[in-house]
């Protein structure tokens, strides 16, 4: 089981790292920024994929869109946002988001979701 | 052929002697300067390098007690080893324990449930919160308003009467970071320094403040109405827009004086509330200030607006008719939408009037009544 989880925020990308590993998801596997997310994404199959929606050079909502429609791939992708805004909710359900957890969140939630996306 | 001549023999003039002294002041100062730059440079590295390092092994040490505790029992040992270890490192100098905090603040901002309220109690259990009061008794504004925040991000409650001594500071930063704090920390009473307080309330502490309020239990929300006879202006603009936000429907039977206020912003925001809160048992009140508010166009736009959704009786659609004869454009185009929007009768009755005024108002009518714009 592979996870990549994108987040500009290190302090947060280490504990959920700390988390899901804790839970036995597998190897987790960082980005700090959209760049980097896309090209882990580019060179590697994940299992699921954890973003932020505002991350430098690339927006979490970007990276949903490269893998639906550059990729063309359905890994499960799982959204985090500060803002609860209807309008980004649906935005990202509708470009192919699988899930949406507005910060601040509880890991032992996304631990939850994540094991229900990975059907474990 | 000439014989060479000894440089120290040469009769300098007294330019020359100017010039290379200024050459050499200038080549010592620039390397000096430069010497400067290496050093600041490799002290800034040194700083990085160790925050990083100390970051790290915060980060790591602050995962295994956020998350083991949150799912497993954890050894009361192995917590005391984890915090005295910490507590040493803190101990160490203040560069520590501000990263430690920073990185406390930073976690918390992300996460909720018990995880969050681990972090709190780790900034008690390390001594942080004397650190950010320390803060307080600082000089500089800077650092207080820092301790503040610090102080609110991570919840510690009983630095509230502390804070409170800010609210009336001259520095504006220091007054909306104190305010700000105490509408996070105060479960009880959050708006209560609204009760004395005579400065003005910003768009910016609005917002806050509202994003604050509106994360919180909605049933342990204040009654707005009790700040609408503030003598403080900007606490009544507050207080009603607040009300009106909230959709606070308890604040209704306190609206009716504010129509009358001498403050139009105050009589305009109360119509917008009244409209908000679609308090319809107020359209008689709102209709008999009719003649207050013709010679105001702002006003007179509100109250079209405001009798367009809560009026009902026929009395009140003639109120909005009265309008489409005012003099100011916007408070005859409100008042044409508000009729057009109300009911078939309202909307028969404006029509009737156009035709009486042989169509003047057929552009607005036009424009209302247009689909996509509905």
């Amino acid at each position: 089981m592979k996870i990549l989880v994108c987040d500009d925020d290190e302090a947060l990308i280490s504990m959920v790292r700390f988390k899901l590993s804790r839970e036995n998801f597998g190897e987790v596997v960082k980005a700090a920024d959209g760049r980097e997310a896309k090209r882990l994404l580019d060179e590697n199959d994940f299992d699921l994929i954890i973003s932020d929606i505002h991350m430098p050079f690339h927006s979490g909502l970007e990276i949903v869109t490269h893998v639906r429609q550059v990729l063309k791939k359905k890994t499960p992708i799982i959204i985090l946002s500060a803002e609860g805004l209807e309008e980004t909710v649906l935005q990202a359900f509708d470009i192919g988001a699988n899930d949406f957890i507005t910060k601040p969140f509880s890991p032992a939630e996304l631990a939850i979701r994540v094991k229900r996306l990975l059907n474990l | 052929m000439n014989e060479l001549i000894p440089f120290t023999t040469i009769q300098a003039t007294t330019e020359v002697k100017v010039f290379i002294i200024l050459a050499l002041i200038f080549f010592s100062a620039a390397i000096l300067f430069v010497v400067f730059i290496l050093i600041s440079r490799l002290l800034k590295n040194n700083r990085q390098q160790k925050e990083a390092i100390l970051r790290n092994y915060f980060q790591r040490t602050l995962n295994a007690m956020v998350i083991m505790e949150t799912t497993s029992t954890v050894p009361a040992s192995s917590h005391r080893f984890k915090l005295d270890t910490l507590r040493t490192l803190a101990g160490q100098s203040s560069f520590a324990r501000q990263i430690m905090i920073n990185q406390l603040v930073s976690v918390k901002k992300s996460i909720s449930g018990s995880s969050s309220k681990i972090l709190e109690q780790l900034y008690i259990e390390l001594d942080l919160h004397i650190y950010s009061l320390n803060k307080l008794k600082r000089g500089s504004w800077q650092k207080k308003a820092q301790g503040i925040r610090e102080l609110a991000e991570l919840r510690y409650q009983p630095a509230i009467h502390v804070i409170r001594q800010f609210i009336a500071s001259g520095n504006r930063t220091l007054r909306e970071e104190s305010l700000l704090a105490l509408v996070r920390l105060d479960d009880e009473a959050p708006l209560s320094f609204l009760d004395q307080y005579t400065g003005t309330i910003t768009p910016w502490m609005r917002i806050n403040i509202h994003y604050h309020l509106s994360k919180s239990d909605a049933r342990k929300l204040p009654h707005f109405s009790h700040w609408f006879s503030s003598s403080n202006l900007d606490v009544v603009l507050f207080a009603l827009s607040m009300a009106r936000q909230f959709r606070q429907s308890s604040a209704i039977p306190f609206l009716t004086p504010l129509l009358s206020h001498t403050d139009t912003r105050i009589a305009g925001l109360a119509l917008e509330t009244i409209s908000a809160l679609e308090a319809h048992e107020l359209a008689d009140e709102v209709t008999q200030r009719v003649d207050i508010f013709w010679t105001n166009g702002k006003l007179s736009t509100r109250m079209v607006r405001c009798l367009g959704r809560i009026g009902y009786t026929s009395e009140h659609k003639r109120t909005i008719l009265r309008y489409l004869d005012h003099p100011d454009y916007t408070v005859r185009f409100n008042a044409v939408q508000a009729m057009y929007k109300l009911d078939d009768e309202a909307r028969q009755l404006l029509l009737n009037f156009n035709t009486k005024m042989n169509g003047i108002l057929s552009g607005a009518i036009e424009h209302v009544s247009e689909p996509l714009l509905l």
